[in-house]
């Protein structure tokens, strides 16, 4: 694929984050989650064969484990819950700010330890991968309530997955289940609070 | 200790937790017949994580437990515990995933296209001439993510709520194999660190700070708590802080499986006997006691002894940890070994302080309604207490003879 083309996909799947973090609207957070993991599919497209299996089984589990599971159960969850403290700040975005600034300097420093990964192993993806893990890193200071924190959680994951998709072919199959472990949180999640949802309603009884 | 003498402990262990959790299950209303067999795959996975040398594996394994383990948590059924064991899978997901960027930095520094199934025999063998920043950061993002997972600082705040709020089973549960699971993956990436050599960073270092920080840390929050519970749950952080500085010091293999073995077995038979004084107490507070209530000797006596053998008792396992330590301390020439035991000894008198009280409450027997459940406990806790004992002296007759 182009590398124009690419480069734009992978600022968009950035920027999807970012709207993640600043957004506080759960709407619009589903959105923006939706939106990032839809730009999954470029990578997987762009590395993966349709003859191999692997290719199908990371379409399967992105559909199934992100693209249903994580929206589903973000926003069950954003049901369920007694209070609506889902979408209050910790900090807000004072620290966003001082965040953005921190997160400048860094990889100003960094810029060139990156840049000899990204020249040694031609990977642009690698950079945005770094960007959405400090990105979901801001978030989990950002939010103060524990389930608030699952969408920077996910961007954490989607950025991790990115980091496999673009090494593809360096890296043994099958290490792309580590990508998941968001979808997995997110079944646990549900399930702990289903358990308590019914014994509050007495079915167990 | 070897690997097959640590499973056999674990699984005598585990039938003293599995009883008591099917026999005396009193924490909430579930039946807790329907999650035993969650019970049993925590155990199992636990198993083939302790046998198996495949580092991917481990970390798969290591990840599934959490999973299991946050659902056997919220099956007290309170808000408190529910929103506990959310905390729990959240800052463990986060520890596997910052273990899972490791792994994928060290892969992918290898020299020759990796396997998943490869253990750390092979990839030493296939590391890369020294100076690689790929192979550097992947060992330190590893042992980040697992510290994290064992619950040592920063990432230590799950620990007090998690075995706090959980069933008293399922606390012995996580406590006593959750830091084996996780020590047990965590022990290749020190010896690949420690066979790398990075210029950056000594991994075995930046472990012994964190390690003594959670110790201090553990002794702090315990001077100002008087919920049993927590208390309890802040003696097991300061076992696995143990664990922790042990393994900055590079034991070898024996030691190392031992000291694991007398976690296992103290962790277990600790929350054992707090389970028993939380009832017969009818509460949970130390300040909310009711003196006109009284106690047992025998509950009295159990934790008392649960107490000595998590600290300075002769025969406990944990004792023999300690002398341990000093001697792979003093043999590296680090003499201020002396400082961890002497913070043992201050955990154990700061604890006599706060229960020796216990000792003045008028005694009774066990009050009808709850005899059934604490006597039945009370059994199985001997079991528990004698398999303590028996890894104490084994521990004890191999050290006198130079088995250490």
């Amino acid at each position: 694929m182009d590398y124009y083309i690419l480069n734009i996909f992978y600022i968009l799947f950035t920027l999807s984050s970012l709207g993640i973090l600043i957004e506080s609207r759960i709407r619009y957070q589903l959105f923006f989650l939706l939106l990032q993991i839809t730009f999954l599919f470029l990578p997987l497209f762009n590395k993966y064969k349709y003859e191999d299996t692997t290719f199908w089984i990371l379409l399967v589990s992105i559909l199934t484990l992100k693209g249903f599971m994580v929206v589903y159960g973000v926003r069950w969850l954003h049901r369920t819950r007694e209070n609506m403290k889902y979408t209050v700040g910790n900090w807000g975005h004072p620290l966003l700010f001082v965040g953005l600034i921190f997160g400048i300097v860094l990889f100003y420093f960094c810029l060139d330890y990156l840049n000899q990964l990204v020249i040694f192993y031609t990977r642009v993806g690698i950079i945005y991968s770094a960007l959405n893990i400090y990105l979901g890193c801001m978030g989990f200071f950002l939010r103060s309530d524990w389930i608030s924190r699952i969408p920077s959680f996910i961007i954490f994951q989607n950025g991790i997955l990115l980091f496999v998709f673009e090494l593809a072919d360096q890296l043994p199959t099958g290490l792309e289940i580590g990508g998941f472990l968001d979808g997995f949180l997110i079944v646990t999640t549900m399930l702990i609070y289903r358990n308590k949802i019914l014994s509050i309603s007495g079915e167990h009884k | 200790m070897n690997p097959i003498q640590l499973l056999a402990l674990l699984f005598f262990t585990f039938l003293g937790i599995f009883f008591l959790l099917l026999f005396t299950f009193t924490r909430s209303d579930e039946k807790i017949i329907r999650w035993s067999p969650l019970v049993l795959l925590f155990f199992i996975i636990t198993v083939i994580s302790v046998w198996t040398q495949y580092i991917f594996l481990q970390w798969l394994l290591v990840s599934s437990l959490t999973f299991v383990g946050a659902i056997l948590i919220s099956l007290s059924k309170t808000a408190k515990s529910v929103q506990t064991a959310w905390k729990y899978l959240f800052v463990k997901s986060v520890g596997s995933s910052i273990v899972f960027l490791g792994l994928i930095c060290i892969l992918m520094g290898l020299d020759t296209g990796a396997d998943i199934m490869i253990d750390l025999r092979t990839m030493i063998s296939q590391l890369p001439p020294r100076e690689n920043l790929l192979v550097e950061h992947g060992i330190f993002f590893s042992i980040l993510g697992y510290l994290t997972l064992l619950g040592i600082f920063p990432g230590h705040f799950w620990v007090e709520d998690s075995y706090a709020e959980g069933p008293s089973q399922i606390s012995s549960t996580l406590s006593a194999f959750n830091p084996v699971v996780t020590s047990i993956a965590l022990y290749p990436f020190l010896h690949l660190d420690d066979f790398y050599q990075s210029p950056l960073l000594q991994m075995k270092d930046v472990i012994l700070i964190l390690g003594t920080i959670t110790l201090i840390y553990s002794i702090w929050k315990f001077k100002f708590t008087t919920d049993i519970r927590k208390i309890t749950s802040l003696i097991a952080l300061f076992h696995t802080a143990g664990i922790a500085v042990l393994m900055g010091f590079l034991p070898e293999e024996k030691v190392f499986y031992y000291v694991l073995g007398a976690s296992v077995s103290i962790n277990a038979f600790l929350f054992a006997c707090m389970g028993i004084l939380r009832i017969d107490l009818g509460a949970r507070d130390l300040n909310l006691v009711d003196r006109k209530r009284g106690i047992t000797v025998i509950t009295t006596v159990l934790f008392l002894l649960a107490l000595g053998m998590s600290f300075l008792f002769p025969l406990s396992p944990i004792f023999l940890s300690e002398i341990i330590l000093i001697r792979i301390g003093l043999e590296q020439g680090k003499y201020w070994v002396v400082f961890y035991p002497l913070l043992s000894g201050l955990f154990f008198f700061l604890s006599l302080k706060k229960f020796l009280p216990l000792l003045s409450l008028s005694k009774r027997r066990f009050i009808e309604s709850e005899r059934k459940v604490l006597d039945l406990r009370v059994r199985l806790t001997f079991l528990l207490l004698f398999i303590s004992l028996w890894i104490g002296v084994l521990g004890l007759y191999e050290f006198l003879w130079g088995g250490f």
